[in-house]
């Protein structure tokens, strides 16, 4: 089993909670600086303890993420992450220009030698505010663009694209991938339609910002359209997003966390106008209840109990990971780290040091 | 599948030419510079492209000999003689300077149609052509087996008028000869001749021209430009008849200058 470290670069600074789009009047450049080189670091850190990938995200303003293009993050990681993939997990596709999307790509894989893994998704339902794009069209725009994307890196001639949602005359990006066909495509799979898109391209399933029961019902899902299109996906065509935090002890790493301020909302479900529109534009597809659901907050407690967090000493924390693969058949953890200053590197190192090395038995 | 005339577009009048002994049939609408629309296997059609382009120019769309109601060319024992037919029509037709449009294995026609009278020539445009493959076989040989293929969005589409069983029997024994007529060795060496301005649209779901093959025409035809049409299949015209009619009528109407984007993108004055 892998794992990948991922960073969202959060702002480290005093900064109003619960509110979207966050307004900046308390925004210190200073912080920002200190917290991108935190981030950084942080990705260093993780590449030296052999995680297998790092990766990365994009989500737009608010203090949750300084990466709202994280296109930029990954080239700063290019320098900085020797050993590991880097994988964006990602890019907002639906709001963004498909056939830049395709160079940066294949910018970042020529960067990186071939160790680029490409994320493509659709986001959540604010982030459509961003770029004034209408979530309703999100899956359909989706589809068109990764089609145009992989059309890009593969087509040995300028060529044009007469979409729905994109037209160009002309496309002949330079660089090309460093990895044929083309780099790895994983896209997110919560849901049902995404899952059987997935399936029908042959691309990775990423899931984030769910549990285990809901990722279990979605892999599964997948699984068999895959086999109905006549393939059958690997361990490593799963990715599964979640929280970490380990301690020297259970009881430190509860203490720890626990007394840690938590939102009582996410950031991405802050505005309420803006999840109604969301909710009455078909953005959810037709397992809304299920889609809310997998995003709805919970307790710290539930949250490990459905395996939305690891927690706890590195036996702990291992006993849980080895859980989930069974559960789900997932061949790559992705890690969003908890904590804070010291004791977030200290977890960083155990899980390295103690965890990691114990995933490759499973 | 094949349409017989039962049901002709909107604004389209039915027409026909004698030139020497054999009787063509077309449909044409529309006035200005003359765009001509050689058709497929599956036989004439007026689609809803066909429809928008009339409004900028005349659009005649002809019947092979052979297809439909046509009799047959008996002379046309290869599609070069049949593109010799065919520029013969035109020529009776008294049209000036015109442009092409090919489909499917008509794009096999407007090639050689084109290489014969490249001096009356616009534009020269192929809709999902069938004229360089590297297997024939992908051509499917009945009307039954078409249909699946013709089409992305099959329900879109108006239901076929039914054919009598000898009509049916005719156009199979058609799509079987101009299945053999595909063995075409002399056309992809002559294709560099052609300096017409040229587009080659390809439908990204086309499973009887697929969009890979746009590298063969690339090759053979160094200045050609290839567009894909998203989730559109065989008859792309018919999948998605606004976006190739936009395109089409732009490069029609400026050649490799469409390239460039002249719409203005300002959203408010």
């Amino acid at each position: 089993m892998k794992a990948a470290y991922f960073c969202t670069a959060r702002y480290l600074g005093q900064a109003p909670q619960g509110v979207w789009p966050t307004p900046v009047q308390s925004y210190s450049s200073e912080v920002a600086q200190h917290s991108m080189r935190s981030a950084l670091e942080q990705l260093r850190m993780a590449d030296e303890l052999g995680f297998d990938l790092v990766s990365v995200a994009e989500h737009h303003y608010s203090p949750f993420s300084l990466t709202p293009n994280p296109m930029v993050l990954a080239g700063a990681l290019t320098q900085v992450v020797k050993k590991a993939r880097i994988a964006l997990l990602g890019p907002i596709v639906p709001l963004l220009n498909p056939v830049r999307v395709a160079e940066e790509f294949a910018m970042l894989d020529t960067l990186t030698g071939g160790r680029l893994v490409a994320g493509m998704m659709r986001g959540t339902p604010n982030e459509y505010v961003t770029y004034g794009i209408n979530p309703g069209e999100s899956r359909d725009r989706f589809e068109e663009a990764l089609q145009l994307i992989r059309r890009a890196w593969t087509e040995p001639h300028p060529f044009g694209w007469q979409g729905r949602y994109y037209q160009y005359r002309a496309v002949s990006i330079w660089p090309r991938p460093v990895q044929q066909p083309h780099p790895p495509i994983y896209m997110s799979g919560s849901s049902p339609e995404s899952g059987e898109f997935a399936a029908h391209n042959h691309l990775g399933l990423g899931l984030a910002v769910t549990t285990v029961p809901h990722a279990r019902k979605a892999i599964a899902h997948y699984r068999a359209h895959a086999l109905r299109e006549g393939w059958e996906p690997s361990e490593d065509d799963v990715i599964y997003r979640l929280g970490v935090y380990v301690a020297d002890s259970d009881e430190e790493a509860m203490a720890d966390i626990s007394s840690a301020p938590r939102p009582a909302v996410r950031i991405t479900q802050a505005n309420r106008a803006v999840e109604a529109a969301a909710l009455g534009s078909g953005y959810y597809g037709r397992d809304v209840a299920g889609q809310l659901d997998r995003r709805g907050p919970r307790e710290l407690k539930e949250q490990v109990q459905l395996g939305q967090m690891l927690l706890g000493s590195p036996d702990t924390v291992f006993a849980q990971i080895r859980h989930i693969k069974q559960e789900l058949g997932a061949g790559i953890l992705d890690l969003a780290m908890a904590g804070a200053g010291e004791k977030k590197l200290h977890s960083i190192e155990l899980f390295g040091t103690k965890v990691l090395p114990r995933m490759r038995e499973l | 599948m094949v349409e017989t005339d039962a049901m002709p577009a909107a604004g389209f009048a039915d027409r026909q030419l004698e030139v020497e002994d054999l009787r063509i049939r077309y449909r044409e609408a529309g006035q200005g510079d003359a765009v001509v629309c050689i058709h497929g296997a599956y036989g004439m059609r007026v689609s809803r492209m066909h429809e928008l382009l009339a409004a900028g120019y005349r659009v005649i769309v002809f019947e092979l000999p052979g297809f439909g109601e046509s009799p047959p060319d008996p002379a046309a024992t290869s599609m070069r003689l049949l593109a010799a037919s065919m520029n013969r029509a035109l020529c009776a037709l008294k049209l000036g300077k015109y442009s092409l449009i090919g489909a499917g294995i008509g794009a096999k026609v407007a090639l050689w149609m084109a290489l014969e009278q490249a001096d009356r020539l616009r534009a020269l445009v192929l809709l999902g052509p069938v004229a360089v493959v590297a297997d024939a076989s992908s051509v499917p040989i009945t009307p039954a087996q078409a249909i699946d293929l013709l089409y992305a969005h099959p329900e879109r589409q108006a239901p076929a008028p039914t054919q009598s069983d000898a009509v049916r029997a005719r156009q199979e024994a058609l799509l079987a000869r101009m299945k053999a007529l595909m063995r075409d060795p002399d056309l992809p060496s002559r294709l560099r001749e052609l300096t017409v301005p040229s587009l080659a649209l390809f439908g990204t779901k086309d499973r009887i021209a697929p969009p890979d093959d746009a590298r063969l025409y690339r090759d053979l035809m160094p200045k050609c430009n290839l567009i894909f049409v998203y989730d559109a299949a065989h008859a792309l015209d018919a999948d998605r008849p606004e976006a190739v009619a936009e395109v089409v009528a732009d490069f029609l109407k400026r050649q490799d200058q469409f390239l460039v984007a002249a719409e203005s993108a300002l959203i408010h004055p």
